[in-house]
């Protein structure tokens, strides 16, 4: 026991080392990515970050990036936008850079239509691709796409369409549209091929799952999360990291598993998506996930103890991950919202189902909040039909319902039968009615017009 | 004249009762032109008892024409004491007229109360079965809610009426709107929700190539009664002509806002209560105080829900939670639990109100109200056996469906 205290304490450590000590950490978490996602995420911490000199630095290492990339037009609205930590354009890059860019633009485009006019498949594809890197590289994504998916002109093995959806996914997930990802996965299970590459079908999966968590459906998103495998590490970086991926993965599966689903290796959420193989997949005993889990070993001790019911835990370091969340690219504000929400009302349920009274000034503490807010929620959970149970306003306390079933069949009888027959009576008379069937409301014979006219 | 009381004379006693209908029917301009001259001496020459199927044919084309003069109700009056039922049956149509003029003008005359007896009497001897719709239910009806007789109305409206039967009752689709809404209205005097509900439903329901006004009123009063029923804005039922369920909601959007208020769940404040006073539309409706009952009832209804939530809990919450002010929530629950609405009891020393629970019923009781229902049930089965029998799966044309036989 006193290991595990001392792990906690080192853990506590590091977050804060991640919270206050900023500037360490911006270069080495930036590092953690490839490609043009790097600028992205840095504007995307500009944007949020209410540390300056936080800003700051994301906004250098912003420019230090799309000068790489040699990406003009992004360069010019960033330093516009934040000119007010003194950065300037670099006239001369730009125009050096711009005719780099035509010569290269010029250069990929002859290699496509030499390839295109030699009708050679193979450099043809490649051309393509490497356009379409380009151009995502020089800031013009919806281009690179465009590219991208017509990667396969012509005959194309299963392989190749593989290879393709992969590089669309990419981009899609750059541009975060949800659909073309959906798409293009589809795409490539259904190519034929059997995918056997772990690194493949691992991408696939957080693409999906990236995608489901998007749109909402957190159950769905942390099935697909947890059937990653580590070795997708490298190839994942121009869309996430491994980091990302314990966070995203753990924060759906708090949000929509049961207690079970949570822990037990017996309940299988997703079929694996190759027909020939099924994994374990609960969160805390998967051997996949828990390569993911160990990079951030803050996630899985905040997903051992709400298991564990350890709750004051769980919502004292709630907030300092939330933090991290919000450098995240795909985690947007509703799914954020979402998460807390259905975490922390789940974990009331849990909280409350094994007893038959709880006194509201203990729970109050555990989920960090006070009695007065802590009542007004139970009430709104009670109304919702999220629990069934009482409260005793006066002396705080939350009763679990004396179920008294025979009262309650008794007065389900009498509704339903009153209810037959009251129907059985309006159907017989509708019957009746009917049945002449020149009983209707009908024009008045002085209404010789066409208008309606009412009687 | 004389021509037409000797065709009804020389039929009725050969007993060509039928074929005097016919020709009746095809000389209506006839009688209409020689109707003025038509006067109470009649029943000396046609005694009523039997001669009332051509009497019904004058007396009704004469009613109709402008305001009927003394002479003429009275003669209504007299045909409505002393008619043959089987010859009234045959002229339903007529019949039927002369019951509606006669009511409505009575009514006018502020007469309806001592009409009423006579109606019901009428009612009992014209009947077919208890089941079956006529048009003097609508009268009886329109009489006691002229009167506000409510107890009386809802004497009649204990018997379900399941078959209309046109030919021999006389019944027009405007005296069925009328019976529902009316049946609904007196309901509503008598605050049973749910039955006025059902009633202005069934309004909604009947048949129709053409939009009434009828239905248009009730289907106002089926809102907001639907909302003192069930505490939601209710939808026309899909039973409902296409006609109707099309342009009906159009026609009562101001109730529909006004309910899209009340289940908004937002806090309304003294000036909702003003404004929905003094809203046009209600006043010419006639349906402010039905309307101020749905904001009454808004309160009681979530004070209803927190019986289910709480346990105990405090005046002030209360008074927060179902926004009135602290003073009214003390008298507001005390009449709840006099009606009883909520079983409850308030400790005035610590301003607690503590929820209890039902007594439950006991299994006797229960198993009684079972045995009824069920045998209603039962027979209203044997119903539509019978139905079934009668018009559905053996006639002919459904024949070679039902068997194998092609």
């Amino acid at each position: 026991t006193t290991t595990k205290k001392k792990k906690k304490r080192n853990i506590k450590k590091n977050m804060d080392l991640m919270i206050d000590d900023e500037s360490f950490s911006l270069k080495t978490y930036i590092e953690g990515y490839k490609g043009p996602i790097r600028v992205k995420r840095l504007l995307t911490i500009a944007k949020t970050t209410d540390n300056e000199l936080q800003q700051k630095q994301a906004v250098e290492l912003a420019v230090e990036e799309l000068q790489k990339n040699k990406n003009i037009l992004e360069y010019e609205e960033v330093i516009e936008k934040y000119g007010k930590y003194g950065l300037i354009r670099d006239e001369d890059w730009i125009e050096k850079t711009r005719r780099e860019h035509i010569d290269e633009l010029q250069r990929l485009e002859a290699e496509e239509s030499s390839a295109r006019n030699n009708n050679l498949s193979h450099e043809l594809r490649a051309a393509k691709k490497a356009l379409g890197h380009f151009h995502w590289r020089t800031g013009d994504s919806k281009k690179a796409l465009t590219y991208l998916m017509k990667m396969n002109e012509g005959y194309s093995r299963p392989e190749d369409i593989v290879e393709m959806a992969v590089e669309v996914i990419q981009v899609a997930l750059y541009l975060k549209n949800y659909s073309i990802v959906n798409q293009y996965v589809s795409k490539a299970l259904q190519s034929g091929e059997k995918i056997r590459d772990k690194v493949t079908t691992s991408l696939l999966d957080i693409a999906t799952g990236i995608a489901m968590m998007g749109n909402g459906s957190y159950g769905a998103a942390a099935g697909r999360f947890l059937l990653a495998d580590i070795v997708v590490a490298d190839k994942l970086r121009t869309v996430c990291t491994v980091e990302d991926v314990a966070l995203m993965g753990t924060f759906c599966a708090l949000a929509s598993f049961t207690r079970k689903q949570l822990n037990d290796p017996e309940y299988a959420v997703v079929q694996a998506n190759t027909k020939n193989q099924t994994h374990v997949l609960s969160l805390l005993n998967n051997t996949l996930f828990t390569n993911f889990l160990d990079s951030m070993p803050e996630v899985r001790a905040l997903a051992t103890a709400y298991f564990n019911s350890n709750f004051s835990v769980v919502f004292k370091m709630y907030p300092s991950l939330e933090k991290r969340m919000k450098l995240g690219y795909h985690i947007n504000g509703k799914v954020q919202r979402d998460f807390y929400k259905k975490a922390r009302e789940k974990a009331i349920k849990q909280y409350v189902t094994p007893f038959h009274s709880v006194d509201m000034n203990v729970m109050a503490p555990e989920f960090a909040c006070s009695v007065a807010a802590l009542e007004k929620e139970l009430a709104h959970l009670i109304r919702k039909r999220s629990i069934t149970a009482r409260i005793d306003s006066h002396k705080k306390i939350l009763y679990a319902p004396l179920s008294d079933q025979r009262s309650r069949t008794l007065n389900r009888i009498q509704a339903l039968s009153k209810s037959y027959v009251i129907d059985t009576q309006n159907h017989l008379l509708r019957m009746n009615v009917s049945k002449h069937k020149d009983f209707l409301v009908n024009h008045t014979k002085a209404a010789n017009t066409t208008k309606k006219q009412f009687i | 004249m004389q021509h037409l009381v000797d065709t009804i004379k020389r039929k009725t006693d050969d007993g060509e009762l039928d074929k005097l209908v016919t020709e009746l029917d095809q000389n209506l301009d006839k009688i209409r032109m020689s109707v003025s001259k038509l006067s109470p001496r009649i029943f000396e020459t046609l005694p009523i008892a039997n001669y009332t199927l051509g009497l019904c044919y004058l007396i009704a084309t004469k009613a109709v024409i402008g305001t009927p003069k003394e002479d003429t109700i009275f003669m209504m009056q007299r045909i409505l004491q002393e008619f043959d039922v089987k010859q009234a049956r045959l002229a339903s149509r007529k019949f039927g007229v002369i019951i509606n003029i006669f009511t409505k003008q009575k009514i006018e005359d502020n007469q309806a109360k001592l009409v009423m007896p006579l109606l019901l009497s009428v009612l009992n001897k014209f009947q077919i079965s208890k089941h079956h719709l006529t048009p003097i239910h609508s009268a009886y009806l329109s009489c006691a809610l002229t009167c506000k007789r409510y107890a009386a109305a809802s004497k009649l409206l204990k018997h379900q009426i399941l078959e209309i039967e046109p030919s021999i009752t006389g019944l027009t689709p405007k005296d069925m709107l009328l019976f529902y809404y009316y049946g609904g209205m007196v309901h509503c005097g008598l605050k049973n929700w749910d039955e006025a509900v059902r009633f202005f439903s069934i309004a909604l329901t009947v048949p129709a190539h053409v939009l009434s006004s009828i239905v248009i009123e009730s289907f106002k009063k089926y809102l907001l009664v639907g909302y003192l029923a069930e505490g939601k804005i209710l939808k026309i039922p899909k039973h409902a002509s296409v006609v109707v369920s099309r342009s009906l909601e159009s026609f009562a959007t101001q109730y529909i806002d006004f309910l899209n208020t009340l289940t908004s769940g937002e806090k309304m404040g003294k000036d909702f209560m003003r404004s929905t006073k003094s809203n046009e539309t209600f006043k010419k409706d006639n349906t402010i105080g039905l309307t101020l009952q749905c904001i009454e009832a808004k309160k009681r209804r979530k004070i209803q829900e927190l019986t289910s939530t709480y346990l105990t809990i405090g005046l002030s919450n209360i008074a927060e939670l179902v926004n009135v002010n602290e003073k009214e929530v003390e008298s507001l629950l005390l009449q709840m639990i006099e009606n009883g609405e909520i079983r409850a009891t308030i400790s005035q020393r610590d301003a607690m109100v503590v929820f209890t629970d039902a007594d439950d019923q006991t299994i006797e009781e229960a198993m009684k109200e079972l045995n009824s229902k069920m045998a209603e049930a039962v027979e209203l089965s044997n119903r539509m056996k019978e139905m079934d029998k009668k018009s559905i799966t053996f006639r002919r044309i459904y024949m070679p469906y039902v068997t194998s036989y092609r």
